[in-house]
């Protein structure tokens, strides 16, 4: 320790002496610096040209300085402005000068991790975005802001759910079984989405995407799925300035499910029921009494058949999405005050948003405030930003699958036949089997999803401290040493309630029957109530040292960054279940309820560490050569000894054709330069202690009366062979700007491989295990991606904005495991399946090919289909299916075929910003092309079973069209096969927003002190073009999963959003 | 303050990435540093091989019932394919049950090795009496995977620690004399290592619980004197014995009584229990199927008590519950029963005498033996003149066997090693050939070894 800062010293003194050493002078010299404007300038450096003399300006710009008595050259730089001269002559003892802001600089600066650079000179991947890009689109999740904005970054947007529910992934898909998340850094610090999960849009300057393998290389280990480089807003302004934006909006369903009628519902129900009669009887009539039919799934009730056969009108006929879905109001203020004024400079946030869902009973409720300060002191700059934030959720379990709680499954399957509520004013619960004929127990039983909506508590509460500080010193001119400081705590906390007056949704038990003494259709018995409470607390810090060079020598920048940073995640989790009383529901948490074995409280710590050393060197002459190439060291706790330490290099160069001579003559080409580079990345995206012998404790009895002993036992055996995953990419690009702006483009084609991938691969049982995690398969993508834009100001004051944006990626597998065999993986309903083979892109859907129907026995007895007895045998009406493998007979499991994936063939997005003096349009378009989804909805709102509602598209049955016909008992595995009638195209196209604003003159506002007085009105989501029929064709239940992606079995369905936004300054 | 400062020391200094600092464990798990430190540490461990043994009771109670004679599945549904083809010699190295039992035994020789190596590196002392008994145990049970593994698959690899991964596949199946040779170590050691008497533990192996599996091993590789020394070795123990009747044994309020040598152990009061073993949803011989009538008929249905054991019920609820595993459920715990599960008793130390010195060529000698357990249950004693051919004795002492551990998971075992099971099954109308005597290797191992030098298939599959 004291060995520590003894080095400390000695190091800095040797620097202050070095530089500011003092001999000979004989007159002073006095003067000040300003800007263009007038201002002082703080903390800008003097210098004697060829000595080493010099002096620091003051808060108002002055300075003082022993100068040598003859004549002598001064130099003033500072950060942000153009190095400025002055000739003293021979007596002369006051010098100002005027310095100039370096527009390029501040302009036009990218953030690249460790450093910024001027876009000119960038020669990697890089894509930005501004906060005027996004400031005035109603964004929960800053991450929205960069859909169809940036090529190659895909953000797909999975469900409406109020607080937001994104994916993101960069040039498509870099691991099979470890994340596909990139790496996210807020202001310097490396996070993961919990820490930005109450973040702001409005506090972000700007957003930067590293792309390609040498750009995030820089953040080795966790780059191979691209970074995100998150930038908040600073003070730039001399004046203080106030500034407010309010958003109000109203948000309803931009797409309902076309569902059955009542009256058309019950006619299919009947239909099946009388399907499956004639299965079993084939010699049967559908006029046949139910007493006659057999079994009970053969039977309707008739009084309720011949109710609706009527044509009555003013029968029970629920819209259940019409009951579940709302129009939803969200409001959303934001202030700030930010300014500079001599050597600090600040910015001030507070931010409140209030968004409601769509569905009845969610909304999310955020309140943040953020303080970024900075300051300096001659050579000294330090700075802080420290955001406080905390949010509450009213969560609804939107996205469950069939069987379960699910709001918006209910709302789908339960019939229209039951009403929202009794005329006693309770919840209705026929659904939960009223019309379920003896024991027919595989009747759907569904549950109200309204009572579910507004019965069950589910209240999720964040409270995020996030913050860092800094402090650097200048040794001599661009040589600065930084210590920074940062990190993040976050709490969650999750209160959950099910109250006892919401009965079980179980298949064989529970159903009350009619009770007719009730005077009411009570299907319902109350059942023990579920508390739950659970916490999860995350703190993580980060040290990073960090001594930068950046310097031009006359042609000549070079700029250099030597890092050492550490960090550590610390996790501890919580969790207790009660089940309570039947009927009690007073006390609505874990009091008084008991604990089954399954439930007992659960905590657990664990942390992970992660240490590094980056070094990069960037070099640029003038402008048109550039070379950068950086290395970068990681070592983590996640790996053991042997392989703790990962080396991730990389090259880039880049070369401004258009300085060139020879492109003297092509004055329409404003600017081109061509980029190459090659980097290696990996992915530690993988459990905490994986490599560890871990031992578990079990409980075991050995016959000693009512002891029970505890056994401890191996649950993970030693593995130090793991390690990380790596990805070599390849990028050539190359930007241009043409007629000074009037076109720009960019065009990226790049290659990466990604090797050593993580498999749980079967191995010898001998050794005790049947599974371990190997380095050992690998995995390639390739792509291009081309933006194009074009922008002019006409001298009428009309402007325009035009831009647009193409990638396309393919991902290909390499090899898997040692055998190269298939990874084949069920779907969240076990009879659908994705297969990961060499040659195919990952999780590709595996099923059978649906291709018609039997439209008569001739058509049946000449085409294979499936055999056996009753409704294991394909009838006339049944699907008809490919046997794939030509054999002649038709497998569910040996004729599945890949029939899609998930990965679009490519995506893009376009918009445009039209104005004319304070008006102006804005529009923006996404859109994805030749994806796939797996929609298991269909499975349960369009099998024909109509034991469920069913979808409009079921009226399509054969014989009426080419689907499979009306049985309550599916022939020919048309039920229990998922099949590519559950497979959908889901490319779209949708117009993300449109909007208009006035931006009102400031003359009109200058007695109350306002200006840049601003109205607009915006539509989010106005709409989508698709063939899809479920409600997002962006839905990917299973989003973490690499293996299978792309389902849609239960989801939030979006929003369409108009606002109305104000903003102006003070 | 000063933690920040340790903070940025830590990074500073070259020592920040020593490996403290990247020495971050999972507080819900044990690592290397903080198991086998004590004795009662080698406990715990010890323990962790009898929970692996205990989890394998299904194969034990209820795939050898079908294996054998004494049950069978009637009709198949899709879950239950894979003991449809067991019980019907449909043999198949795609098996679950196959798969399942071949992991799962080798996970337990993994924890007997985990405890085993240990012992190897322990500074502790591990002479006391605690860690001779613990030490003792983890042979025993290694033993007992490793003559399980022997009995349903043949020669097998014979790992004896822990291997890796990658290692133990290098491994190749033993020979037959490297299987006996390893079983009568390992046996040896640990009956020198176990002590004489039961502690309030009794579910804990003993002595004898050692001198009786070697016995067993001996008997299964034809080395009857071997046997016959051991076995009556073990008869000297005073502390064990036949109790006097077949049904005292399985007694609810006689649990682990002197007979009992070793046993899966269960406490029905403390939720420790289990599901009814072998009970029926109908009380109807005909539709009920189970045991079945060909396995009944080596009883003397009129004289042999055994008989209404196993083929009497008592009902409870709408369950009927085979006699011998009769339990009523726990008051508090509703839905668990309290049998134990035996899987060595003195009885068949007894029998085992009697196969002993009978199948060393002595018959006259054997009878006394094989006549103790059929007094007890109400059979008239034999003559050697009703044993007159070596064949009469096998087939007798193969049905005592038989009625003596009905649904115990002995009988498939016992109609293999007495050479009956081929002529029985196929008179049955099974269609089982000489090589089923032994299982296929799962092909999933046969797969992931892909090297016939090391891992090959059985004859016949």
């Amino acid at each position: 320790m004291k060995k520590l800062f003894t080095m400390i010293v000695l190091a800095a003194a040797a620097f202050i002496l070095s530089s500011a050493s003092v001999f000979g002078q004989n007159r002073t010299v006095r003067g000040k610096v300003v800007d263009e404007a007038g201002a002082g300038v703080s903390g800008a450096y003097v210098i004697i040209q060829g000595t080493r003399t010099g002096a620091l300006t003051d808060v108002d710009g002055n300075y003082t300085l022993q100068v040598q008595e003859g004549s002598a050259v001064l130099e003033f730089s500072c950060i942000g402005f153009e190095n400025a001269i002055v000739k003293l002559s021979p007596g002369q003892t006051r010098a100002d000068a005027v310095m100039k802001e370096d527009a390029e600089l501040l302009e036009d600066a990218v953030v690249i991790g460790y450093g910024v650079q001027n876009r000119r000179d960038v020669t990697t991947s890089i894509v930005s975005i501004k906060s005027e890009d996004f400031a005035e689109r109603p964004l929960t999740d800053f991450r929205e802001a960069m859909a169809a904005k940036m090529p190659g970054v895909q953000v797909a947007t999975l469900g409406g759910q109020p607080d937001g529910n994104i994916s993101v992934r960069v040039r498509g898909i870099q691991s099979i079984t470890s994340g596909n998340d990139p790496l996210y850094v807020i202001d310097g610090v490396p996070c993961d989405s919990r820490a930005f999960a109450n973040l702001d849009s409005s506090d972000i300057e700007s957003i930067e995407v590293l792309k390609d393998a040498s750009s995030a290389a820089i953040y080795g280990s966790r780059g191979s799925c691209g970074v995100v480089l998150v930038t908040t807003k600073k003070g730039k302004s001399e004046n203080t300035v106030v500034h407010y934006d309010g958003q109000f909006s109203v948000a309803s369903i931009s797409k309902k499910i076309e569902l059955l009628d009542a009256y058309e519902f019950v006619e299919l129900f009947k239909e099946a029921r009388n399907g499956s009669y004639l299965i079993e009887h084939p010699t049967g009539s559908i006029g046949d009494p139910m007493s006659v039919r057999g079994k009970d799934y053969n039977k309707y009730p008739e009084d309720l058949v011949k109710e609706y056969a009527s044509g009555a009108s003013g029968l029970v006929n629920t819209d259940w999405q019409d009951e579940v879905f709302r129009t939803a109001l969200s409001q959303k203020h934001s202030i700030s005050i930010s300014g500079k004024s001599g050597s600090a400079s600040w910015h001030v946030s507070g931010n409140y948003l209030n968004r409601q869902g769509i569905l009845i009973n969610s909304d999310f409720t955020r309140y943040s405030v953020r303080a970024n300060v900075d300051g300096s002191k001659g050579r000294f700059k330090y700075g802080m930003n420290l955001a406080p934030s905390y949010s509450i959720t009213n969560f609804i379990n939107s996205e469950s699958n069939y069987g379960s709680d699910g709001v918006v499954v209910n709302a789908l399957v339960v019939a229209p036949i039951f009403p929202v509520r009794n005329d006693n004013g309770l919840y209705n619960w026929d659904m939960t089997g009223k019309y379920r004929v003896g024991t027919d127990y595989q009747y759907n039983v569904h549950m109200n999803p309204v009572a579910l909506a507004n019965s069950i508590s589910d209240v999720r509460q964040k409270m995020n401290i996030m913050g860092n500080a800094y402090g650097s010193y200048e040794f001599i001119k661009g040589l600065v040493y930084r210590l920074s400081i940062g990190g993040d705590f976050y709490s969650y906390n999750r209160d959950y309630y099910k109250p006892s007056t919401i009965p079980t949704a179980n298949m064989n038990t529970g159903y009350a029957p009619y009770n007719p003494e009730a005077g009411q259709y009570l299907n319902y018995q109350p059942n023990t109530p579920t508390a739950t409470a659970a916490s999860n607390q995350y703190f993580h810090w980060n040290v990073q040292n960090q001594l930068s060079f950046d310097r031009k020598f006359g042609d000549h920048s070079v700029k250099a960054v030597a890092a050492y940073e550490a960090e550590v995640y610390t996790n501890k989790t919580m969790s207790m279940t009660g089940i309570g009383a039947v009927g009690d529901d007073k006390i609505q948490t874990l009091k008084g309820k008991t604990y089954s074995p399954d439930d007992l409280p659960l905590n657990n710590i664990v942390s992970y560490s992660f240490a590094s050393w980056l070094l990069r060197a960037q070099y640029s002459y003038k402008g048109r050569y550039m070379l950068s190439a950086s290395i970068r060291g990681d070592g983590s706790s996640r790996f053991a000894p042997k392989t703790r330490w990962g080396y991730f290099p990389a090259v880039s160069a880049g070369w401004r054709i258009s300085d060139e001579s020879f492109m003297e003559n092509a004055s329409w080409l404003s600017d081109m330069k061509l980029r190459a580079s090659v980097g290696r990345t990996g992915n530690a995206q993988i459990g905490n202690s994986e490599y560890l012998a871990l031992y578990g404790t079990g409980t075991l009895y050995v016959g000693n009366g009512s002891t029970v002993a505890t056994q401890v036992y191996p649950s993970q055996i030693e593995n130090g062979d793991l390690g990380w995953e790596k990805n070599t990419q390849y990028d050539l690009g190359v930007d241009a700007t043409l007629w000074q702006g009037l076109l720009g483009f960019t065009v990226d084609a790049y290659y990466s491989r990604t090797t050593d991938m993580l498999f749980d691969i079967p191995v010898s049982s001998v050794s005790g295990l049947t599974t371990s995690n190997m380095n050992i398969g690998s995995m390639q993508n390739k792509g291009l991606e081309i933006s194009v834009s074009s922008r002019k100001q006409f001298s009428n004051g009309f402007y325009y904005d035009v831009s647009a944006n193409w990638s396309l990626n393919r991902n290909k597998v390499l090899h898997t495991d040692a055998e190269d065999a298939p990874i084949i993986k069920a779907a969240s309903y076990a009879g659908a399946y994705y297969i990961t083979q060499v040659g195919q892109p990952v999780g590709c859907y595996y099923l059978l090919k649906q291709v018609g129907v039997f439209h008569n026995q001739e058509e049946l007895d000449s085409y294979p289909h499936f055999l056996g007895t009753g409704v294991d045998q394909t009838q006339v009406g049944d699907f008809k299916f490919i046997d794939a493998n030509g054999d002649g007979i038709l497998s569910q499991t040996d004729d599945r075929m890949i029939v899609g994936n998930y990965m679009p063939d490519f995506y893009y997005g376009f918009g445009f910003t039209l104005g004319y003096k304070g008006f102006d349009v804005q529009a923006n378009f996404q859109g994805v092309y030749g994806n796939e989804i797996l929609n298991l909805e269909r499975r349960y709102i369009c099998n024909m079973e109509a034991s469920s509602n069913m979808m409009k598209l079921s009226l399509e049955r054969y014989p009426y069209g080419e689907l499979n016909r009306a049985t309550r008992k599916s022939s020919g595995k048309n039920g229990a096969s998922t099949n590519t009638f559950h497979i959908e195209d889901g490319s779209y196209l949708r117009c993300q927003s449109l909007s208009f604003g006035y931006t009102m003159p400031d003359k009109w506002f200058r007695r109350v002190g306002m200006n840049k007085f601003r109205v607009y009105l915006q539509a989010s989501n106005l709409f989508t073009l698709t063939n899809y029929t479920g409600y997002n064709p962006e839905v990917n239940r299973n989003s973490s999963d690499a293996l299978r992606p792309g389902e849609d079995y239960g989801s939030y369905p979006l929003p369409r959003t108009f606002t109305f936004g104000i903003n102006f300054n003070l | 303050m000063k933690r920040l400062i340790y903070i940025i020391a830590a990074v500073l200094c070259a020592s920040a990435c020593s490996d403290a600092f990247f020495e971050r464990y999972p507080a819900n798990s044990m690592t290397e540093g903080n198991v086998y430190k004590t004795e009662d540490d080698f406990n715990q461990g010890a323990y962790s091989c009898y929970a692996k043994l205990k989890t394998q009771s299904g194969f034990l109670i209820t795939e050898l019932s079908y294996r054998s004679d004494e049950s069978e599945l009637q009709s198949m549904a899709v879950s239950t394919q894979a003991r449809y083809d067991y019980d019907h010699f449909l043999d198949n190295d795609g098996n679950s049950i196959l798969s399942n039992v071949w992991d799962a035994w080798y996970n337990g020789v993994y924890r007997c090795n985990i405890v085993l190596d240990h012992f190897a590196t322990t500074s502790l002392d591990v002479n006391t009496d605690n860690m001779r008994k613990y030490h003792g145990e983890a042979l025993f049970i290694r033993a007992w995977f490793y003559f399980n593994l022997y009995r349903v698959f043949g020669v097998v690899p014979i790992v004896t620690k822990v291997e890796t991964p990658a290692t133990s596949a290098t491994i190749a199946r033993c020979t037959d004399a490297e299987m006996l040779s390893r079983l009568e170590k390992d046996l040896q050691d640990a009956a020198d290592l176990l002590p004489l008497t039961r502690t309030a533990e009794k579910g804990r192996v003993t002595k004898i619980a050692a001198q009786a599996l070697l016995g067993k091993v001996y008997l299964t590789f034809d080395k009857y004197d071997e046997a016959e020394a051991v076995l009556s070795e073990a008869m000297k123990d005073t502390g064990y014995g036949l109790e006097n009747t077949h049904e005292i044994v399985f007694s609810q309020t006689n649990k682990m009584g002197k007979e009992m040598i070793f046993a899966l152990t269960y406490n029905k009061s403390i939720d420790m229990g289990h599901g009814y073993w072998h009970s029926f949803t109908t009380n109807d011989d005909a539709r009920r199927g189970n045991p079945k009538p060909e396995f009944l008929a080596i009883f003397d249905q009129t004289k042999d008590s055994r008989y209404d054991f196993v083929h009497g019920t008592v009902t409870h609820g709408t369950a009927y519950v085979m006699k011998k595993w009769d339990d009523t459920f726990d008051a508090t715990y509703t839905t668990v029963v309290g049998n134990d599960f035996p899987l060595l008793r003195y009885a068949d130390v007894v029998l085992m005498r009697a196969e002993a010195i009978g199948l060393g060529g002595n018959i006259a000698g054997a009878i006394p033996y094989l006549n103790q357990t059929r007094t007890r249950a109400g059979l008239t004693p034999l003559t050697s003149s009703d044993l007159p051919t070596r064949a009469a004795f096998v087939q007798e002492l193969a049905d005592e066997r038989g009625r003596e551990f009905a649904f115990e998971g002995q009988r498939w075992f016992d109609l293999v090693r007495l050479g009956l099971a081929v002529d029985l099954f196929k008179s049955l109308g099974y269609p089982i050939n000489d090589y089923n005597v032994i299982s296929p290797i799962p092909r999933s191992q046969l797969e992931i070894y892909n090297n016939d030098k090391v891992l090959w298939q059985n004859q016949g599959y």
